[in-house]
């Protein structure tokens, strides 16, 4: 049961962290609000009807994205553009 | 033993003791041709100072006393006293069959008496020069001994080089003549792009290249050692260097050379105000050879479609760090790697039809998925999705307010601040150096992610052939009504509002109109509209160019002449017409209103439009904001050419774009010198320039089918990039800052298009497009202004004279040269469907060349 809920919760964490960025990155409407809300009141009801397994799923699901967003970013910089990882600049945000 | 000859002499029998090039003139000279006069300083006289030859440079020689007395002596019997000469190296070994040394040795201009004795010692010295030394390492030769033309200065007005044979092209027949204004140097150093015509062997002219001639070095230039280049004269960048009839004289000069030496050459010659002179003849040592490509290739569209000319060496070097391993350059284009592609498709198709999906020559509605081949992909595409969903899911939400108010300053931030090395920099702009920068940081990504509209418009074409079967098609590129702030429409606006204002004021509409109008444009009055009103636009917009993808290429802030020249073709011809182009959409919008009637139906697709149009205005914008990365990436290194220039370790503006960007580091800690680049640079400036001039071939390794359509000469086939039939003049231009004949209700036919191309677009009755795609810039601003546009059409250039009328049908794809007119007509090509006729017409009057471009 944990896992196939994972499974169909990856879309929806995907959602949920993307809306997150998207609200982080600037200028997003209120409709990531709106996203963020609906989203966390499925998982809340996930919890509620199955209070065994849901709370991993979401945990793990929401991990998971997290974790190939990362990796992935990573992963295309080395071996799509050969940039190594360590070139991360000296300026982020153009700040001394 | 002679020291000293006349050059009259001299013939190719004494080749062993005055060198190739010596020898060759003196030849010259016998049969009669114009070859300035002078005298030889022979080998005997080299080895009287130079006993032992070895790899290693020796130290500066004492000039025997009797050779520095009849060194005098020639020169006091040969020329008038104050005269100039030009010293010339004639080294045993070079302008030989095998070997050209094409300046590898040392020439010096404009020597008086007094400077003669130090420049044929220098003259000699280059034969240890680390050019000419790397050139015999490569060729696996010995230093053998110099000799010394020291021949009358030709004051050239006009002067290139002329090949008997097209380098480029192995089959005999066809002479080139390239020519620059001033003297040759800039030409065969690289430096200037010169005009290009070939000669047939009837005489008749089957292709003239106008290059934009930008630098020339002047006939009066004293000082051989200081800057050489000046710029010449705007109304003459463009204008044809030769008349036909000295073409005509000149083809005729170089077949008898050819006769006379049996062999076929290329000839360096030059006039002054009247008289043709030949100052160099030699065998021509190369025929060009595609390069050897172990794997198969398919051109990069999106890069070509947008910039025909190959890259630069630093654009290359900086590119080719950062762009993904599936592609490669060569020769200064973008390839990528079929065999590592196709397996990533989950396509059924043939390698034929991957070809062509590959060069954007197929929709998305036409694709055939094969299962293997999904099922196969399913665990890579959902790979791809956990490793990108999130930021395709993020670059649907970036407002494009959000990238101006937030880019800007953050770009601006980084140039000032930054201590990353260029290419560091480069990779830190454009690919941002952590997964947790916002999405406006990652502008190359969002252009990529922003391509899906493409597939939106397959969408929608499916919805509306589905949904509503009464419905034009023809109206669907109506539908699509991009955001008024997008980026491209706001740069038409306000080149359309320079131009209002320029027309308002008598002093700048004259100026405007003047061959000069940076020049009189520079006149006006600081406060002066028309000056307030470029300099606001050239905040804007001063980063945009032409061809600025290449970082070689001055912006519109650096070299206003393109921007003016658009201004002045908006001023005289400009007839926007905005409002019945947003009276189109809405009478689609309507129609399809109507035709749908079920309000859900509606829904669907007025939700897809309002995707497509959020995409195509994104991925338009982030196209604008890559412009700012390449300017910032430009004028870090333009910093660095600046301090090398100064150091002396470079000679010349612009030479930094024709190293790689660790040769630059190695220039910079001193482990290489100006000696050990110079060389290189002048190699690889005329490598670009051959290269500019051919298109790139689109596939290495694989057979490209040809359309059976392509066969008809008076038809060309294209893809359709914005639906439409229109009548029309066809109008040849092919830089953007040429297109002072274009006028409104024209068609325009133009090799490649870029965004600085899209003020011309909006007065214009139809486009067709050499290279491109339904993506490519020239298809999306088309579609903007609803004109109708054919991309991807072969030949267009060649075939399509200028001038004549065309019938250009963007719906079934193809435009047709319309027979009206005797002279104009064009007779079928029986020598294959991509060769150019040689009936196209050819002028006979001397200044026709003018005309028949």
């Amino acid at each position: 049961m944990t896992v196939f809920l994972t499974a169909v919760l990856l879309p929806f964490a995907s959602l949920l962290y993307g809306a997150a960025l998207a609200l982080r990155d600037g200028g997003a409407p209120v409709w990531e609000w709106v996203r963020i809300l609906v989203v966390v009141a499925l998982f809340l009801t996930l919890i509620i009807v199955f209070p065994d397994a849901a709370p991993v799923a979401e945990v793990v699901a929401v991990a998971m994205i997290v974790l190939f967003h990362v990796t992935g970013f990573y992963a295309w910089r080395l071996f799509g553009t050969g940039i190594p990882a360590d070139e991360k600049g000296d300026a982020k945000d153009g700040r001394r | 033993m002679e020291w000293i000859l006349p050059l009259e002499r001299i013939n190719l029998k004494s080749v062993s003791s005055t060198g190739g090039k010596a020898a060759r003139l003196g030849a010259l000279l016998q049969a009669g041709f114009n070859v300035p006069g002078g005298f030889l300083i022979t080998a005997e006289a080299f080895q009287l100072h130079h006993p032992v030859l070895l790899e290693e440079a020796p130290p500066p020689p004492v000039l025997v006393p009797a050779f520095r007395t009849a060194l005098a002596e020639a020169f006091t019997r040969h020329f008038e006293p104050g005269e100039a000469v030009a010293v010339r190296s004639s080294a045993i070994d070079e302008d030989g069959a095998g070997m050209s040394f094409a300046g590898q040795h040392a020439t010096y201009y404009w020597i008086g008496a007094d400077r003669l004795e130090q420049a044929v010692m220098d003259c000699w010295r280059s034969l240890w020069s680390p050019a000419a030394h790397a050139y015999r390492t490569v060729w696996d030769q010995s230093v053998h001994p110099m000799a010394v033309v020291v021949q009358r200065m030709v004051r050239a007005t006009r002067s290139g080089v002329c090949f008997s044979h097209d380098p480029l092209d192995p089959v005999p027949g066809t002479v080139v003549i390239e020519s620059c204004f001033g003297l040759g140097a800039a030409l065969v150093d690289g430096r200037v792009q010169p005009d290009r015509l070939k000669i047939d062997e009837r005489g008749g002219i089957v292709d003239l290249q106008i290059g934009d001639k930008q630098v020339m070095v002047p006939a009066s230039v004293t000082d051989a050692s200081g800057t050489r280049l000046e710029p010449v004269p705007e109304h003459l960048r463009t204008t044809p260097v030769l008349t036909t009839r000295e073409a005509i004289a000149l083809h005729e000069a170089t077949e008898q050379i050819e006769f006379l030496f049996d062999e076929a050459v290329d000839v360096e010659w030059a006039f002054d105000e009247s008289q043709l002179h030949i100052l160099q003849a030699r065998p021509i040592t190369t025929i060009a050879a595609p390069p050897v490509i172990d794997r198969r290739l398919v051109l990069f569209k999106p890069i070509a479609e947008n910039f025909s000319e190959p890259m630069t060496p630093m654009s290359v070097d900086l590119f080719a760090a950062v762009l993904p391993r599936v592609g490669e350059f060569v020769r200064g284009r973008l390839y990528l790697d079929f065999d590592r592609i196709k397996p990533l498709l989950p396509l059924a198709v043939e390698d034929a039809e991957l070809i062509d999906i590959l060069l954007l020559r197929r929709s998305p509605s036409s694709l055939r998925f094969s299962l293997q081949g999904l099922l196969k992909s399913a665990a890579l595409g959902a790979a791809a999705w956990l490793a990108f969903g999130t930021f395709w899911s993020r670059s649907a939400r970036v407002r494009p307010e959000v990238l101006e108010i937030r880019f800007v300053p953050w770009l601006e931030r980084l140039k000032q601040h930054s201590s990353l090395p260029v290419p560091s920099f480069f990779k830190r702009v454009l690919f941002g150096a952590s997964p947790w920068l916002p999405a406006w940081q990652l502008m190359l990504q969002l252009n990529v992610s922003a391509g899906r509209y493409f597939l939106l418009i397959g969408v929608l074409h499916q919805l509306i052939r589905r949904w509503a079967t009464d419905f034009d098609p023809e109206r669907i590129d109506d539908l699509v009504h991009e955001s008024s702030t997008m980026w491209s429409k706001r740069m038409v606006a306000d080149v359309t509002a320079l131009a209002t204002i320029a027309r308002s004021h008598d002093d700048s509409a004259r100026a405007l109109r003047s061959e000069e109008p940076i020049e009189q444009v520079r006149q006006l009055a600081t406060d002066h509209p028309f000056v307030l009103a470029l300099g606001q636009f050239l905040v804007r917009f001063g980063h945009r160019g032409p061809r600025e993808i290449d970082l070689a290429t001055p912006r519109w802030r650096e070299d206003v002449t393109p921007l003016l020249i658009m201004v002045r073709n908006q001023m005289l011809h400009g007839s926007d017409e905005p409002g019945d182009r947003y009276a189109r959409h809405l009478v689609a919008r309507d129609l399809l209103r109507k035709t749908l009637r079920s309000s859900v139906k509606q829904a669907v697709v007025n939700a897809v439009l309002r995707r497509i149009r959020y995409y195509v205005t994104l991925r338009e914008d982030t196209r604008h904001y890559h412009t700012m990365i390449f300017d910032a990436v430009r004028s870090r290194l333009l910093a660095v050419e600046h301090e090398l220039l100064n150091e002396d370790k470079l000679k010349c503006a612009g030479d930094i774009f024709f190293l790689r960007y660790s040769e630059v580091e190695a220039l910079r800690s001193g482990h290489a010198g100006a000696r050990d680049v110079s060389a290189l640079i002048r190699e690889r400036r005329v490598a670009h320039l051959r290269e500019s001039r051919c298109l790139p071939p689109e596939t290495f390794g694989l057979r490209v089918v040809k359309r059976q359509e392509d066969r008809s000469y008076s038809t060309l086939r294209g893809q359709c990039a914005c639906t439409g039939e229109v009548e029309g003049i066809a109008r040849i231009v092919l830089r953007a800052d040429q297109a002072h004949a274009l006028k409104p209700g024209e068609i325009m036919v133009a090799p490649y298009t870029d965004p600085s191309w899209t003020p011309l677009f909006p007065p214009l009755a139809g486009i067709v497009v050499g290279i491109g795609s339904y993506l490519s810039h020239a298809g999306t601003i088309a579609r903007e202004y609803r004109i109708p546009c054919l991309v991807d059409v072969k030949g267009c250039i060649e075939r399509i004279p200028d001038g004549h009328r065309i019938r250009l049908n963007a719906t079934e794809g193809f435009v047709e040269l319309i027979h009206d007119s005797a002279d104009m007509e064009l007779e079928p090509d029986a020598g294959g469907e991509d060769s150019i006729s040689e009936t196209s017409p050819v002028p006979d009057s001397a200044d026709s060349i003018e005309a028949w471009r």
